[in-house]
């Protein structure tokens, strides 16, 4: 069965459960047969988990009227370009910044690795296929009921 | 899924025959069983069997069938498709997950197209010749019983037993080169109701469809399918047995786009799938075997009935699906591939 790719967008709709039951359905069944799309939503699960913990970690609350003074030092004070380059160095902004390449270079890893190995398909896929177009043949067979990949574990 | 005439074959027979030659040299009861479905309702019990070399495997189903177009399957055995219904409505299919509440929608590809049965029965008739082998009685109903046999080995691929009145084909046997019967598709019990209504087509309003994505694509030209494949696919046309591609289509499983061509000799049929994206194939309750093509390394499996063959040339992944006992896959590929 032909199939073609859910945008990004309704993969992540789809993971905050906001589709309706058919697209939800269609979705679910094209996830668990797509290695890739499959992939952009673990991808998607990790960021948003990365992120989650990070935000939980380093969590904490601001002394009473600091967010007001930065606000205020931030329009007084006027830095040059070298200047915000070397404040851009300093470890507050550094360690998150080299989590996300990280991240990047992990997903980005991880999805070359997965194109290069050899995909794995299920034989029946290929009879079923073979026999939906050759019920075409004259005396061909009745090709037999469509099952989603996602099903074939349960029947 | 597309259905495009990729080639070829049952046109080009046709063609260069002439479907008027064709039409002269027809066997009129024959030609009459392959368009009756098209003018004849009927209702029955139909039983599928597929010997493998290993396993065998049996299909019960009710069917309904209201001329030219609508047909109802309610599947009885095996168990894993007992409760199922397929429901075919001209140009669509669905397949109802009743446990799911959902249906499938998907093209039909045995839709009645006077033009591809011309076609195509023009190939039969190009690579088999009719000969009568007296009568019977299939389901209560008398029959003549038509051997079709193979011009290249001169052996009988098969047996078909035709209602004498409604010309719907009861019983067919095929046979592999052995002469050992590999597969049947026999009425169990068949009557011709004077009127079978639309509403036993109907689909269920509560279910989810679940739409093929390519329902709405317009088909391509047959070259367009080949250009457009983004690498560069191979469709043999010099095969032994007087197989020739009929038709094809794209389609896309993990993430791999394959051509698929289906070839047929009339009668017999085997699919061809092509991909630029290496693949290694898997069953869930056969064991792969390795064997050689051409100097290659190619896996094997047997899904039932089915044989699969897959190898690939270092550019292309092949994999060739076909009927075990019926056609010679390794010697198909060690062709397609030399």
């Amino acid at each position: 069965m032909n199939e073609t790719h859910p945008s990004l967008e309704r993969i992540v709709d789809y993971l905050h459960g906001e589709l309706p039951p058919a697209e939800d359905a269609a979705i679910h069944a094209h996830l668990a047969a797509c290695p890739e799309c499959d992939g952009k939503r673990s991808d998607e699960l990790a960021i948003t988990e990365a992120l989650r913990a990070y935000a939980s970690a380093t969590e904490r609350d601001l002394p009473p009227g600091l967010a007001t003074k930065i606000r205020s030092t931030a329009v007084q004070t006027q830095t040059g370009t070298w200047q915000r380059f070397f404040e851009g160095l300093r470890p507050i902004v550094m360690v998150p910044a080299a989590a996300v390449v990280a991240l990047a270079i992990y997903i980005g890893y991880n999805s070359w690795h997965r194109a290069a190995a050899p995909t794995p398909i299920q034989a029946a896929y290929y009879v079923n296929n073979h026999a939906a177009m050759a019920a075409s043949a004259p005396f061909g067979d009745a090709a037999p009921p469509i099952t989603l990949t996602s099903d074939d574990a349960t029947r | 899924m597309r259905r495009v005439s990729v080639i070829t074959a049952a046109s080009l027979v046709a063609a260069s025959l002439g479907l008027a030659l064709a039409t002269e040299h027809r066997d009129p009861l024959l030609y009459a069983a392959i368009v009756a479905p098209a003018n004849v309702s009927y209702a029955g019990v139909v039983q599928v069997v597929h010997i493998g070399s290993r396993a065998a495997e049996a299909d019960v189903y009710r069917i309904e069938h209201r001329a030219p177009d609508l047909t109802r399957r309610d599947y009885e055995a095996p168990a894993s498709l007992a409760g199922d219904t397929v429901v075919s409505k001209g140009d669509f299919v669905y397949s109802l997950d009743t446990p799911r509440h959902r249906m499938v929608e998907a093209r039909n590809d045995a839709v009645n197209d006077p033009h591809v049965l011309g076609s195509e029965y023009a190939l039969l008739s190009e690579n088999y010749s009719v000969v009568r082998r007296g009568d019977d009685s299939v389901a209560g109903r008398h029959t003549i019983d038509l051997a079709l046999i193979n011009k290249y080995s001169r052996r009988m691929t098969m047996l078909v037993r035709i209602d004498t009145t409604s010309k719907i084909a009861l019983d067919r046997e095929e046979f592999g080169p052995s002469g050992a019967l590999v597969s049947e598709t026999r009425f169990e019990e068949i009557r011709y109701p004077a009127q079978v209504t639309a509403t036993d087509f109907s689909l269920p309003k509560n279910f989810a469809v679940v739409r093929d994505p390519t329902l709405d694509e317009t088909p391509e030209q047959p070259d367009a399918l080949v250009g457009s494949a983004g690498f560069a696919v191979r469709v043999p046309r010099e095969l032994a047995g007087g197989f020739a591609p009929v038709e094809g289509d794209f389609v896309e499983m993990h993430g791999v786009r394959m051509l698929h061509l289906l070839y047929s000799d009339g009668i017999r049929t085997f699919s061809l799938f092509e991909s630029a994206k290496a693949s290694k194939l898997e069953a869930q309750e056969a064991q792969t075997q390795s064997m050689r093509i051409g100097g290659r390394d190619a896996q094997y499996i047997e899904d039932s009935a089915d044989g699969v063959l897959s190898w690939s040339d270092g550019n292309v992944q092949y994999t060739l699906v076909g009927e075990v006992g019926l056609v010679d896959l390794p010697h198909l590929a060690s062709v397609i591939t030399p």
